[in-house]
């Protein structure tokens, strides 16, 4: 259950970026979650409803893009996405596999009322 | 309104992480995070570990543990700096911990910390405490498919120990599809087949941290 601890996390930034800009009220959270982090949306929305309530924040929507898993062969050049896991270059095999995406978490941007 | 922030959900975690990796370069010692299940044998790893270096390195153990000192009590009699961190619930160790943790060690004469993660497959792996290197053990008795659930762990470490070896027998532990899985989630990945209760394939992981020292500047 870390979801709460990154949530948490996601709740700090917010709130100051909030104050920086003189928000009241945040309608909406859009982040980046790579497929690679065990992470579970529902849990991070749940977490996030209980860290929220009561706050500018109470209500907010959290948008999860999930970024696939993405890596560069180091042997052959090709870009491919990662499915079931297998970590091996789908044109030539190579396990040398350089990481482009799928490690992310990332708060893109809030939405909100001043 | 829309305001754009871009900004990573761990950078606080990160920093901390940078500032141990720096700290403990200078001073060179070598930091490595043992993450695993709970009752995986990471302690008696440790106890093996500390036993067989005790002649040739200075080392310090950081014990990650939800809410008491067992861990840490096993490895009391090697009177070696000991910080046990109750994590109060939490599941994994982060990096502002390990580094208030390191403040109660004596940083200037040692080569060697060992950290003992929270016992868990899965949120350890998320959160870098600064180590030279995640080392990732499994013990047979969980069960062969432990890669292919908890993939992060298997791609994120340098190593994986095999632990609980002479317990195959007794187990439906498949030592071909433990391989297959792992051939796909990280063919790079060293495998140390061990027992530690046994003494069995030890000297190969005793290999593996002496070449870490090397590899990681520890030189006194």
């Amino acid at each position: 259950m870390h979801e709460l601890t990154v949530v948490s996390n996601i709740f700090k930034i917010i709130l100051q970026t909030a104050k920086n800009n003189n928000l009241s009220k945040i309608s909406k959270i859009n982040i980046k979650v790579g497929r690679q982090r065990h992470l579970a949306p529902d849990l991070m929305e749940f977490a996030f409803n209980s860290v929220s309530k009561n706050t500018i924040a109470a209500g907010a929507s959290l948008a999860i893009e999930r970024v696939d898993i993405r890596m560069r062969c180091s042997s052959c050049g090709l870009d491919f996405v990662v499915g079931d896991n297998t970590y091996l270059c789908i044109s030539c095999g190579s396990p040398k596999l350089e990481t482009i995406s799928g490690k992310d978490l990332l708060i893109e941007s809030i939405e909100g009322e001043l | 309104m829309e305001i754009a922030i871009m900004k990573a959900v761990l950078e606080e975690n990160d920093d901390r992480a940078q500032e141990i990796t720096d700290l403990l370069k200078k001073k060179q010692i070598l930091l490595l995070n043992l993450i695993s299940s709970p009752g995986s044998g990471k302690t008696t790893l440790l106890e093996r570990t500390v036993e067989h270096f005790k002649n040739r390195y200075s080392i310090a153990v950081i014990e990650g543990d939800i809410t008491t000192a067992r861990d840490a009590e096993r490895l009391e009699k090697y009177n070696i700096p000991l910080v046990v961190i109750n994590t109060d619930g939490a599941c994994h160790l982060n990096s502002m911990s390990v580094k208030k943790a390191l403040q109660k060690i004596d940083l200037d004469n040692l080569d060697i910390i060992f950290v003992e993660n929270v016992g868990n497959l899965v949120c350890p792996s998320e959160f870098n405490i600064g180590e030279n290197a995640k080392v990732a053990i499994l013990s047979t008795a969980e069960g062969d498919d432990k890669p292919a659930k908890y993939p992060l762990l298997f791609r994120e470490s340098e190593l994986m120990i095999l632990n609980k070896t002479d317990l195959i027998p007794y187990t439906n532990f498949n030592k071909k599809s433990f391989y297959m899985d792992l051939e796909k989630i990280n063919k790079n990945l060293p495998v140390i087949e061990t027992s530690c209760t046994k003494n069995l394939g030890l000297s190969k992981w005793f290999e593996w941290v002496e070449q870490k020292t090397i590899d990681g500047g520890v030189i006194k």
